[in-house]
């Protein structure tokens, strides 16, 4: 209802005067009100405005999206209590997670193959994929990016998706967004320390104008890593990952807009065994990145954008040892250096063109370049180094055939000088007979070009003297892409006011010239997989209340090995790498008071870890954790008690690493 | 639009023949701040309108004193009606005998000049350009529903409405997120602090707080944190807000004309009519399912209630 009050003005019926009467009335009832402080015209009404929110930045509705996607957002992430990327993830129906530092950096796969070198998800970080030629294309390493106070969410999509997000997406992608620093001003600090000598620190400052905004943040996370047991009992795991990342979002004038992001990231931790692995001794190991990316973006019109990225990552491995053991007869290998060290440079840059023709049919079309250059004696002996160089072009239609329909079709055409030229068609038909209910179906293939090292490795080994050279590792230089031909139906609902919504994807991923290892000595890299991975996945997030989310997924699937296990000695944790069913609950409560509570619990059966061959496992884990808001001065704080894992301890990443239960205190503070 | 211009122009030049010869006195002069589209829009409707009824018209516009001062010596109209911040001020400097009728001018603009020429100014009344806040707070309750967080950046300009805000949200249930942008607080950290766990960005003008330089971090922060933005002109719906409720030339053209017509008393008033624009695309994206015909049509029927 509208108070006359509040309109400021009222309607004076007085008898007809003439229209010159109404200067009888000259008296402005409202004007002793104000008493603004300079003036307002109407320019501010009549002017026009650069256009800001254009066709690119618009974000895709759910219903809209050509596949299965789960988002974390910031709460979520918070609520958690997870202290890294990876483990957060194993929330996500389909995910395989580890938190092991002891081998890599912790990891993340979908649909299997938990192995070191998880290398079959495309993992973006901020637009910049993150995956590392010199890891065998793992992005454990990427996705140490950031912190997690520094991101806003994490969106996953299920499925495979190398026409829109690069040849990376084999499986998935892992798309993480960071926080805008528009929105991130004044400081923000964070300790966390608990059993298990979890000792976390950050912080960030934000700062800036209106036309340009910065953010740094610092932060140190480190603990004992994972239990050991059997050869590798008494081993430390200590590990400590050190970041800074400044992030910078900058407006040029009409409709232009630079987004800088620059970081370093450095990880310590101890791997190998204490006694008895003369090949593998416990000692420290350095891995690092450093980037720099920019984005510029511009609106050419409310419909047409053109959009620039160029970013550069430095990628550095630090490992080595003294070997400890004579070796085979002629040479002497007791006391050689054995040096894993490497140093690897990817440089990108990217064009994009954006264009909506109208209401129903949208465009975008693109071109990547892309260098990888590692440099490395340990992993490319007689070559010293591998530089692969990629053309990518892509192109995505959205058309939105009828009211109804909207069909999504894609492809990418990928040329480097490590393999023919390959195309990634994709396309996804989306049905909403009903508001609330979408119906998915669509196809793809795609490709993933070895890494360096699976296809050029010359690793090998020279005796005391430098003679001798004994062979460790040799690529064939021969490898094809593996490939994938995925095909799925999905279902994505709203019920209830919106309050409940789920996907259900069905999907059926059948994987050929996958690359695995031969047992042969030396090890060498075969396409030699060939399987198929049919299933079902369920993700449910119910809201019933502002205060109250609810999150529920689920997955099953079935490995079809389509050749013979022995022609690969990997067929039996291709085959249970992706688990039978797995699960998880999350319950997240924001309580009165400043209170809030929240549960994760997550479960995997039968599953097979790379190293435990011919046993699966089953994986039973459950988070807890509380939380108290309050003022601490001016600054808002937040004191929140994590436990992670009630349940028994379990086997994480390799048969002889456990993860125990263990609580930790985290002070938050900003303002 | 040349088209819209050559034919306003033609009508003007019509009009002024005639007056130029003509045995009867100037109804109604209207002078323009300047001559971009909307006030020319305006214009032709109220000279059609105007003329329509019977009144003879004119019109003038401020590019030079001269051809203000001309224009009111060479005629003596009834009533001037000013489109424009610029023109009620140079028409207050000309102290007119005869009354004026501001319009295109939005309240704080108005009511400083009438400070400012307090003691020499003729009888004037306006019809403000901007939207009263309870029909701002009622658009947020037919768009979004009830029981928003309803976040307002408030500026110099803009200030004086903290009070009939307050009282306006409190009466729709709606709870304020309010910040200050000033000397120690920029759009940018305001924004920031506003935008965290809000609903609905509603933007009053204020050049301190919205202009060309802050509308990228406005649109854009308020768009990732999914906070859709009200805004006050229909500009702002092409750069990306998600709605704005406003008056349009043509509606304040044809307010003036009632307004003269009726021959009521007339006190300052904010706009009896408006229209509602929405950026479907964004209200899309963001989830919202927004109708400006009907969002229009529903609020004019709550502004018909007693």
């Amino acid at each position: 209802m509208l108070s006359a009050a509040v309109w400021g003005w009222s309607r004076m019926n007085v008898s007809r005067i003439g229209w010159i009467g109404f200067v009888a009335g000259l008296v402005g009832s409202v004007s002793a009100q104000a008493n603004p402080a300079s003036a307002l015209t109407e320019q501010e009404f009549l002017g026009e405005m650069p256009v800001v929110i254009s066709v690119s930045r618009l974000a895709q509705r759910l219903d809209e999206t050509p596949g299965a996607v789960t988002i974390l957002d910031r709460d979520f992430i918070r609520m958690s209590g997870a202290r890294d990327v990876a483990d957060l993830l194993r929330v996500v129906p389909g995910f395989q997670t580890t938190n092991s530092f002891e081998t890599d950096a912790p990891i993340v796969t979908y649909h299997g193959r938990v192995d070191d070198w998880a290398n079959r998800v495309q993992v973006m970080v901020d637009g910049r994929s993150v995956y590392s030629g010199l890891l065998q294309g793992s992005a454990g390493l990427g996705l140490e990016t950031l912190a997690l106070a520094d991101i806003e969410r994490i969106e996953v999509l299920r499925g495979s998706n190398s026409a829109a997000y690069g040849a990376r997406a084999f499986l998935g992608v892992i798309n993480i967004v960071s926080r805008d620093p528009r929105q991130t001003f004044g400081t923000q600090a964070q300790a966390t320390v608990g059993q298990n000598g979890v000792a976390d620190l950050g912080g960030s400052v934000g700062w800036g104008e209106d036309s340009a905004v910065f953010r740094v943040s610092v932060d140190s996370r480190g603990d004992d890593g994972l239990r050991k047991t059997g050869s590798a009992a008494g081993s430390s795991g200590k590990s400590r990952v050190n970041r800074a990342n400044l992030a910078g979002a900058l407006s040029l004038g009409s409709a232009t807009e630079l987004s800088l992001h620059a970081g370093l990231l450095d990880i310590a931790a101890y791997r190998g065994t204490l006694i008895g692995d003369v090949g593998n001794p416990q000692r420290m190991r350095f891995m690092g990145s450093g980037y720099v990316q920019g984005e510029w973006a511009r609106a050419l019109s409310a419909d047409e954008d053109l959009k620039v990225e160029l970013s550069y990552t430095r990628i550095e491995n630090k490992d080595s040892y003294i070997y400890q053991s004579d070796g085979p007869a002629p040479g002497t290998y007791r006391g050689i250096r054995i040096s894993l060290d490497a140093v690897e440079q990817n440089a990108a840059a990217s064009l994009q063109y954006i264009r909506r023709y109208s209401n129903d049919v949208r465009m975008v079309l693109g071109t990547e370049l892309r260098s990888e250059r590692i440099d490395s004696r340990s992993e490319f002996d007689r070559a010293g180094n591998v530089e692969t160089d990629f053309t990518r072009i892509f192109g995505n239609l959205e058309w939105r055939i009828h009211p109804q329909w909207l069909l999504n079709a894609g492809a990418m055409l990928e040329d480097s000088n490590a393999v023919d030229a390959t195309l990634a068609p994709r396309w996804m038909l989306n049905w909403t007979p009903l508001r609330g209910h979408t119906f998915r179906a669509g196809s793809s293939t795609a490709f993933r070009t070895p890494s360096a090292y699976e296809n050029f490795a010359d690793s090998a080994f020279y005796d005391i003297n430098g003679q001798n050279r004994l062979s460790a590792v040799v690529g064939s230089g021969q490898l094809r892409p593996e490939r994938i031909v995925a095909r799925e139906l999905g279902y994505l609902f709203y019920l209830a006011g919106r309050t409940l919504t789920g996907d259900v994807r069905l999907f059926d991923e059948h994987i050929s010239d996958g690359i695995a290892t031969t047992a042969s000595t030396p090890t060498a890299f075969v396409n030699s997989e060939d399987y198929r991975i049919t299933g079902g996945e369920l993700d449910l997030v119910w809201r019933p209340h502002p205060a109250v989310r609810v999150g529920l997924s689920h997955a099953a699937a079935e490995v079809q090995i389509n050749q013979s296990p022995n022609l690969y000695p990997t067929a039996f944790t291709t085959q249970y790498a992706v688990p039978k069913t797995s699960d998880a609950l999350s319950l997240m409560l924001n309580l009165p008071g400043g209170y809030s509570a929240s549960l994760i619990y997550s479960q995997a059966e039968r599953l097979a870890l790379m190293s435990a061959v011919g046993k699966t496992i089953n994986i039973e884990r459950t988070d807890v954790r509380l939380a108290k808001n309050f003022r601490l001065g001016k600054s808002k704080a937040e004191l929140a008690l994590t436990v992670q894992n009630l349940n028994n301890p379990y086997p994480d990443g390799d048969r002889k690493f456990y993860f125990d239960s263990r609580a930790m205190v985290t002070l938050r503070v900003e303002n | 639009m040349p088209a819209v211009h050559h034919f306003v122009r033609f009508l003007l030049l019509v009009s002024l023949t005639l007056l130029s010869g003509g045995a009867r006195a100037i109804d109604v002069v209207v002078v323009l701040s300047e001559r971009g589209p909307g006030y020319l829009e305006a214009t032709e409707v109220m000279v059609a309108e105007l003329g329509r009824a019977g009144l003879t018209v004119s019109d003038t516009d401020v590019r030079s004193a001269n051809s203000l001062a001309t224009a009111l010596a060479q005629q003596t109209p009834r009533v001037i009606v000013t489109l424009g911040y610029e023109s009620l001020r140079q028409v207050l400097e000309a102290r007119p005998r005869v009354p004026v009728l501001a319009a295109l001018i939005p309240r704080s603009g108005f009511e400083r000049l009438l400070r400012d020429h307090a003691s020499t100014r003729p009888a004037v009344a306006a019809l403000y350009l901007d939207q009263p806040i309870g029909r701002q707070m009622d658009v947020i309750r037919l768009a979004f529903g009830a029981g928003h967080r309803v976040a307002v950046l408030l500026g110099p300009e803009s200030s004086w409405q903290r009070s009939l805000l307050t009282a306006s949200a409190g009466a729709q249930g709606f709870s304020l997120q309010l910040a200050e942008v000033g000397a120690s607080q920029t759009v940018a950290h305001a924004l920031a602090d506003v935008l965290d766990g809000a609903d609905v960005l509603l933007a009053l003008p204020d050049t301190q707080v919205y202009n060309a330089t802050t509308v990228g971090n406005v649109l854009m922060s308020s768009y990732r944190a999914r906070v859709p933005v009200l805004a006050f002109s229909p500009a702002y719906v092409r750069a990306g807000a998600t709605l704005s409720l406003h008056s349009t030339p043509v509606q304040v053209a044809l307010m003036v004309r009632q307004h003269l017509q009726a021959g009521a008393v007339l006190t300052n008033q904010y706009p009896a009519d408006f229209a509602i624009t929405v950026n479907e695309r964004v209200a899309r994206s963001l989830d919202l399912d927004l109708n400006a015909a009907m969002l229009t049509e529903q609020l004019k029927r709550l502004a018909r209630k007693p």
